[in-house]
C-alpha cells in the first residue's frame, strides 16, 4: 500500500488511540495493584491498632454515648437521648430485616445524664415525634433505574391492576417516551399515562420528565399500587387501578433533592392509632434549600425557606414531622465547615483530626413556614489522630506509585461528559476503577520529574536511529512527556523496528528507510567477483 | 462478478458455524418463549399465591420489575453473536494464515480491497442472517397474540441488535490481531483487547445515543485499523 | 533487443536486521524460461514473493510486465498465473468448484478446455475435494489452474516439492507441453536441479540472498568445472589461479573446483605448477550446483580449503 494514501494516517492515529487506552488501562491497574501490595508492606498494621487498646475514662464514655445516642423530641419539645445496647450494630446492619434481629434494651436520658428509663423498645413510656424517611429507602432510584435499562441484564417495569383473584391489566414503563403503557389481559391496550395524564393515543402523551425515583404501596382499598414518581422537577401520584395522576409538587426552577414521607402518607386511611397521632407528610427539599411540605387531613401545602448560613455547616440536615396540633422541624448538623469540593482529601484529614461540636434544634413551623425555635441541644465529637497516621503513610506510598502516572491525565477526561462517567459508575467496580485512576493522579514531585526525565532520554535515544523524521520524534517526545510510562510503552509497541549498525559510520540505523539517518549512505551492497557468473539479458 | 465469487467462497466456508449458531438460537429461543409463556400465563391465574402482596403494605419496587421473557434468549445472544464473530475472524484471517492459502487468494485478480471487502461482508451478511433474521422472527414469534399475556416490548428486540452489533466488533478486534504480525505478548493481542473492552462499555450504556456511538466509533477505529493492515501487511 | 517481463532492480528485503535478499538485479525475458536456484533459506521464495507483490522489498523495486509489484493492477495480475509453494489451496472446495471461483477471475481468457484436458491427463476428477488428493495431484490441479487463463508470465515456486519421481515426471511433462506450445515465460525455483535441467534455458543462483549466477544454462554448465591435477612429488601449497572456487588436496593430487576458466588456461597453470597430468571431471548440473554454492563450513566438512 501507498504510505502516502490517508488511510495509513488515520490507522496509525487510531491505533496510537487504541493502543494508548489499553497501556493506560493496564498501567492503571498495575499501579493500583502495586500500591495495594505496597500499602500492606509499608503499613503493616493501622497505626491506631499498634496502640494499647485502653479503658474509656468516665468522661470519654460519655462523650461516645451521647454521639451514638440518637436525639428524640416528645411532642412538647422536650428532649430525650435514646441508646440502645445488646444488640448486635453489625447484625442489624448486615440484615435484610432489620426486625429479624434479636431487641436489645433502650436505655433513655436526659440532657442532664439522668437516666430516665431502661427497658425493651416495645415497651417505652415516651411517644416522640416520628419524622418523615427518607424515600430513598424504599425507592427504586435513578441509578438503578439506570441499571434496569442497561443492555446486560434489560429489565421493565410493570405494574399489575389486579382484583383480588385475577390481574385486569399490566401497565408497562416505556423508558424512551417516558410514560407507561397499559396492556388488557383479555387482549388490546388500555391507554396511556403520562403527565397530561390518561390518554388512548399515544400522540397525547406527554412525559413526566428526568427520572430521579419512584416508590410504591398497595392502598388499603385496592390491590392495585400507588406510584410516587419523583422526576426532577416535579413528583407526581400515580394510582393505576382509577388511572388517575395527580401532581404533587412541581419546582419548575430548582431540582428537587430529597423527598421523604411518613408512613401515615401511605396508609391515611388505615389505622386510627395512626391517624391520633400524626398528619400525613409528604416533604421534599429543592436544590435552592427550599422545604415543601405536603400534609393532609386537611390538606395543607406549606412552604419553608431554611436560612441561607445553614448551608455553610457540614451535615446540614432537616426533617419534618406534623402532629395534629402543629408542624416541627428538626434540624441537625456539624459545626465544621463544609467542603468546598467533594472528596478533598486534605479537607478529610483535617476533618478527622479536629474535635467537632454536633447540634441538634426543634423548630415549630408555623402556616406561613416561619421558624421559631424550640430547643437546641450541641455535644462534642472528639477528633481521630491515629486514623490520621495510617493515611499519610499511604499518601506516601501513592505519591511513589503515582510518579508514573500521567502527567496530565485530566485530558483523558475531558472529551466525555460527567453523564458518560456517570452511565459507567452504575457498577461498583467501575465506580472503583474511576476512583483509582483518581487516586492515581501525579503529585509532581521530584521523583515524579526524575522519573518522567529518564523515561524521556530513553525515548530519545531509541527513536534518534529509527526515526523517519524530527517532526515525528518530537510528537512522540512530546507524547511520551505528557503520558509518562503509559506513552513510553504505546511509543516503544508501535516503533520498535530492528536496526543494524551502518557500514559507513558506525551508528545504528533504522532499516524503515534506505538511508542513514545519521550519514545518509544506503544500504550495504554486496560484492560481486570474478566468481560470479553474473551475465544480464 | 469477482466480488461475487469472493463473497460465495467467504460465505461458504462460514456455513457450518452460522448454521450453527443460527440453529442454537432459534432452539434456545423457542424453548424459552414456551416455557416463559407457560410460566406468564400460570402467574397471571393464581395471581394471588403469586405475587404475596396484599393492601396496605409497602411495595418492594424490584416485585414490579421483571425480565421480559426474551432476556434469557438475549442472554445466550449476548454470548453467541460476540462468539460467533470470533469464530468468523477466526475462519477469514487466522486460518489461511495457518492453511497458507493467502498467497493463492491475494494474487487473484482484484484490488486487495475487494478481497477484504467479501470478508467483512460475508461476516456481515452472516451475523444479520444467522442472527439477525432468527432473533427478530423469534420477537415477532413471541409476540403473537395469545402466546405470551402481553407483547414482549421493543426494547429486547433492540437488545438483541445491539448484541449482534457487538458480534460484528468482536469480529474486526479478531481480524486486526490475526493480521498484526507482532508478537502475541506485545501488540498482537491488542485488537481483540480493544474489542472486548468497547463491547464491555457499550453493554453498560443504556442511554441509546451513547450505545450508537460507542458502536460506531469501536466499529470506526477497529474498521480503519483492519484495512490498513490488510493492505499493507506482507504475506 | 528481448522484451524485458520480468525486472528488479537492487530488490533487498531485510529481515530483522539481516538481509533475506540483498541486491537483486535481474531480468528476465519474454520467452525465457528461468531456472530460479538455491539452497534452503537462499531467498528464492522471498524473492518469488516481492516480484508478486506479496511483499514489500526494504529498498529497490521489482517490475513485472512493466507494472511496479508494489502496485500490481488486476489486470496485470491476470496475465500473471503462479504456483504457490506448497500448493496450498482451499481444502474445502471441489476442483470443479476451485475452477469455478478461478474462471470467475478470468472472464473473457479462460480456457475451460485446456483445464479439462489437463484434468483429464492427470486422471483427476471434478468432483474431488482438494482435501482428499494427495500432494502431486494438488500440484496439478495448481498447474491446471495457474495455466487454463493462459498467462503471459508463470511463476513457479518449487512447484515440484514433495512430490516422487514418477509424480515429477509426470508433472514436467505435462508443463513442459503446455509451456513450449505458447512460448510462454516461466520463472520456477526448484531444488530437483535434473529438472532445472531439463526444462529451462537460463539459470539463476541466489546465495544466501546474494546473486551468484545470472546466465543462460548452457553457460553455466561450461563455466562451471572440476580438475584433478596430478604431481609426481606433493601438490603445491599455493594455488594462485584466477577463478579458482575452492581446492581440495592429497598428497599427490589436487581437486580445484574452477568458475569460467577454459582449458588453455588450467594447462598453462598445471605447466607452471609443475603438474604431470590433469584430468576435467564430469558433472552433472546438482554437481555444479553443489560445488558452486558450497558454504566454508561444508567445505570443512570435507576437508576443502577455501579459496
Amino acid at each position: 500500500m501507498n504510505a502516502k494514501n490517508p488511510i495509513h494516517y488515520i490507522a496509525r492515529a487510531a491505533g496510537v488511540f487504541m493502543a494508548t487506552l489499553l497501556v493506560l488501562l493496564l498501567v492503571v491497574a498495575v499501579q493500583a495493584i502495586t500500591f495495594e501490595v505496597a500499602s500492606v508492606f509499608w503499613t503493616a498494621t493501622p497505626a491506631s491498632s499498634t496502640e494499647p487498646k485502653q479503658e474509656l475514662t468516665l468522661e470519654q464514655a460519655r462523650t461516645q454515648r451521647i454521639t451514638l445516642a440518637r436525639k428524640e423530641f416528645l411532642l412538647d419539645g422536650t428532649l430525650h437521648l435514646v441508646t440502645e445496647s445488646g444488640r448486635d450494630r453489625w447484625q442489624l446492619l448486615r440484615a435484610s430485616n432489620p426486625l429479624d434481629t434479636p431487641m436489645g434494651q433502650e436505655q433513655v436520658y436526659d440532657v442532664n445524664d439522668r437516666l430516665l428509663w431502661d427497658g425493651p423498645p416495645k415497651e417505652r413510656p415516651y411517644d416522640y415525634l416520628s419524622w418523615a424517611q427518607d424515600t430513598r429507602r424504599d425507592s427504586l432510584t435513578y441509578q438503578r433505574m439506570r441499571n434496569l435499562q442497561q443492555l446486560v441484564e434489560p429489565r421493565i417495569l410493570e405494574i399489575p391492576v389486579a382484583t383480588q383473584e385475577q390481574l385486569r391489566e399490566e401497565w408497562r414503563y416505556l423508558p424512551w417516551d417516558d410514560c407507561f403503557v397499559g396492556y388488557s389481559l383479555e387482549g388490546g391496550r388500555a391507554g396511556y399515562l403520562s403527565a397530561a395524564g390518561w390518554t388512548d393515543s399515544k400522540a397525547d402523551v406527554r412525559p413526566f420528565g428526568p427520572f430521579q425515583s419512584f416508590q410504591a404501596w398497595w392502598p388499603p382499598d385496592s390491590h392495585s399500587p400507588t406510584l410516587l414518581w419523583q422526576t426532577g422537577q416535579c413528583i407526581y401520584e400515580i394510582r393505576f387501578a382509577s388511572r388517575q395522576i395527580e401532581m404533587l409538587v412541581e419546582s419548575p426552577r430548582s431540582r428537587i433533592e430529597y423527598v421523604a414521607m411518613n408512613p401515615g402518607y401511605r396508609f391515611w386511611l388505615a389505622s386510627s392509632e395512626t391517624m391520633a397521632r400524626t398528619r400525613p407528610l409528604l416533604h421534599c427539599r429543592t436544590s435552592d434549600e427550599v422545604h415543601h411540605v405536603i400534609l393532609k387531613d386537611p390538606d395543607q401545602t406549606i412552604t419553608v425557606a431554611t436560612p441561607q448560613e445553614w448551608q455553610q455547616w457540614y451535615g446540614n440536615h432537616c426533617e419534618f414531622a406534623a402532629t395534629k396540633e402543629a408542624l416541627f422541624l428538626r434540624r441537625t448538623w456539624l459545626e465544621y465547615p463544609a467542603p468546598a469540593a467533594r472528596g478533598n482529601p486534605d479537607w478529610w484529614t483535617g476533618f478527622r483530626r479536629t474535635p467537632k461540636t454536633g447540634s441538634v434544634e426543634l423548630y415549630r413551623v408555623d402556616e406561613t413556614g416561619g421558624l421559631n425555635l424550640v430547643n437546641r441541644y450541641s455535644w462534642t465529637l472528639p477528633g481521630d489522630p491515629g486514623a490520621i497516621r495510617y493515611v499519610e503513610l499511604r499518601s506516601s506510598v501513592k505519591r511513589f506509585v503515582s510518579a508514573f502516572s500521567p502527567l496530565l491525565c485530566d485530558f483523558v477526561q475531558l472529551p466525555f461528559p460527567r453523564t458518560f462517567w456517570q452511565n459507567l459508575a452504575q457498577y461498583d467496580f467501575v465506580r472503583e476503577l474511576i476512583q483509582v485512576v483518581e487516586e492515581m493522579r501525579p503529585h509532581y514531585s521530584v521523583w515524579s520529574l526524575l522519573v518522567t526525565a529518564a523515561i524521556l532520554a530513553l525515548t530519545f535515544r531509541h527513536g534518534r536511529p529509527r526515526r523517519t523524521s524530527w517532526g515525528r520524534l518530537v510528537f512522540w517526545l512530546v507524547f511520551v512527556a505528557l503520558l509518562n510510562v503509559a506513552g513510553f510503552l504505546v511509543y516503544w509497541a508501535l516503533n520498535h523496528t530492528p536496526t543494524t549498525a551502518c557500514p559507513a559510520c558506525g551508528k545504528r540505523r533504522s532499516l524503515s528507510r534506505t538511508d542513514c539517518v545519521h550519514c545518509r549512505a544506503a544500504l550495504p551492497t554486496p560484492e560481486h567477483g570474478q566468481l560470479d557468473l553474473i551475465f544480464g539479458v | 462478478m469477482r466480488f461475487l465469487a469472493l463473497l460465495r467462497k467467504e460465505l461458504r466456508e462460514s456455513l457450518p458455524w452460522l448454521l450453527l449458531a443460527g440453529l442454537l438460537l432459534l432452539g434456545v429461543g423457542l424453548l424459552a418463549v414456551h416455557s416463559e409463556a407457560r410460566f406468564a400465563h400460570m402467574r397471571h391465574q393464581h395471581w394471588s399465591s403469586h405475587s404475596g402482596l396484599g393492601p396496605g403494605e409497602i411495595v418492594n419496587v424490584y416485585d414490579l420489575v421483571r425480565s421480559p421473557h426474551l432476556a434469557w434468549v438475549a442472554m445466550w445472544l449476548a454470548f453467541i453473536a460476540p462468539g460467533l464473530g470470533l469464530v468468523l475472524g477466526v475462519c477469514h484471517f487466522w486460518v489461511p494464515l495457518f492453511a497458507r492459502t493467502w498467497s493463492f487468494l491475494l494474487h487473484r485478480s482484484t484490488s486487495r480491497m475487494s478481497i477484504l471487502g467479501a470478508k467483512l461482508a460475508a461476516a456481515i451478511l452472516g451475523l444479520l442472517i444467522s442472527l439477525g433474521l432468527v432473533w427478530t422472527g423469534l420477537y415477532w414469534y413471541a409476540c403473537r397474540p395469545g402466546l405470551l399475556p402481553i407483547p414482549e416490548p421493543i426494547q429486547i428486540l433492540v437488545v438483541g441488535w445491539i448484541y449482534i452489533a457487538v458480534g460484528l466488533v468482536v469480529y474486526l478486534g479478531t481480524a486486526l490481531s490475526a493480521l498484526s504480525t507482532a508478537r502475541w505478548y506485545t501488540t498482537r493481542i491488542f485488537g481483540l483487547a480493544f474489542a472486548v473492552l468497547a463491547a464491555f462499555v457499550i453493554l453498560l450504556q443504556w442511554h441509546p445515543v451513547w450505545i450508537i456511538a460507542l458502536m460506531v466509533f469501536a466499529i470506526a477505529i477497529l474498521f480503519v485499523q483492519t484495512v490498513a493492515a490488510f493492505l499493507s501487511r506482507e504475506f | 533487443m528481448a522484451e524485458i517481463v520480468l525486472e528488479t532492480k537492487g530488490l533487498t528485503k531485510y529481515y530483522g536486521a539481516k538481509p533475506a535478499l540483498d541486491h537483486l538485479d535481474l531480468r528476465v525475458p519474454r520467452g525465457c524460461i528461468c531456472g530460479f536456484l538455491g539452497r534452503n533459506g537462499a531467498g528464492k521464495t522471498t524473492a518469488i514473493k516481492l516480484m508478486l507483490g506479496l511483499l514489500t522489498p526494504t529498498a529497490g523495486s521489482a517490475s513485472l510486465l512493466g507494472c511496479d509489484s508494489t502496485a500490481l493492477t488486476p489486470a496485470i495480475r491476470q496475465r500473471i498465473g503462479y504456483v504457490t509453494e506448497g500448493h496450498r489451496l482451499f481444502r474445502w472446495m471441489t476442483i470443479g468448484r476451485l475452477e469455478e471461483f478461478q474462471r470467475a477471475f478470468f472472464p473473457k481468457q479462460w480456457d475451460s478446455r485446456l483445464f479439462a484436458e489437463m484434468i483429464e491427463y492427470f486422471e483427476l476428477s471434478k468432483r474431488q475435494k482438494i482435501k482428499h488428493l494427495s500432494n502431486g495431484q494438488r500440484a496439478q490441479v495448481s498447474l491446471a489452474l495457474a495455466l487454463a487463463p493462459n498467462p503471459e508470465l508463470l511463476v513457479m515456486d518449487d512447484p515440484t516439492l514433495g512430490l516422487d519421481a514418477a509424480i515429477r515426471r509426470q508433472f514436467l511433462e505435462g508443463m513442459i507441453e503446455l509451456i513450449m506450445r505458447q512460448g510462454r515465460t516461466v520463472l520456477f525455483s526448484s531444488h530437483i536441479l535434473a529438472d532445472v535441467e531439463r526444462v529451462a534455458d537460463r539459470i539463476v543462483v541466489i546465495d544466501k540472498g546474494v546473486l551468484r549466477a545470472d546466465c543462460p544454462l548452457e553457460q553455466f554448465r561450461a563455466s562451471v568445472r572440476k580438475v584433478v591435477v596430478h604431481f609426481e612429488n606433493s601438490a603445491p601449497a599455493d594455488i594462485e589461479l584466477a577463478g579458482l572456487l575452492h581446492f581440495r588436496r592429497s598428497e599427490r593430487q589436487l581437486e580445484l573446483t574452477l568458475v569460467g576458466v577454459g582449458d588453455a588456461e588450467v594447462a598453462d597453470w598445471a605447466a607452471r605448477a609443475g603438474a604431470e597430468r590433469f584430468d576435467f571431471v564430469e558433472m552433472n548440473l546438482e554437481d555444479q550446483f553443489i560445488e558452486f554454492t558450497a558454504s566454508p563450513h561444508r567445505r570443512r566438512l570435507f576437508q576443502w580449503e577455501k579459496a
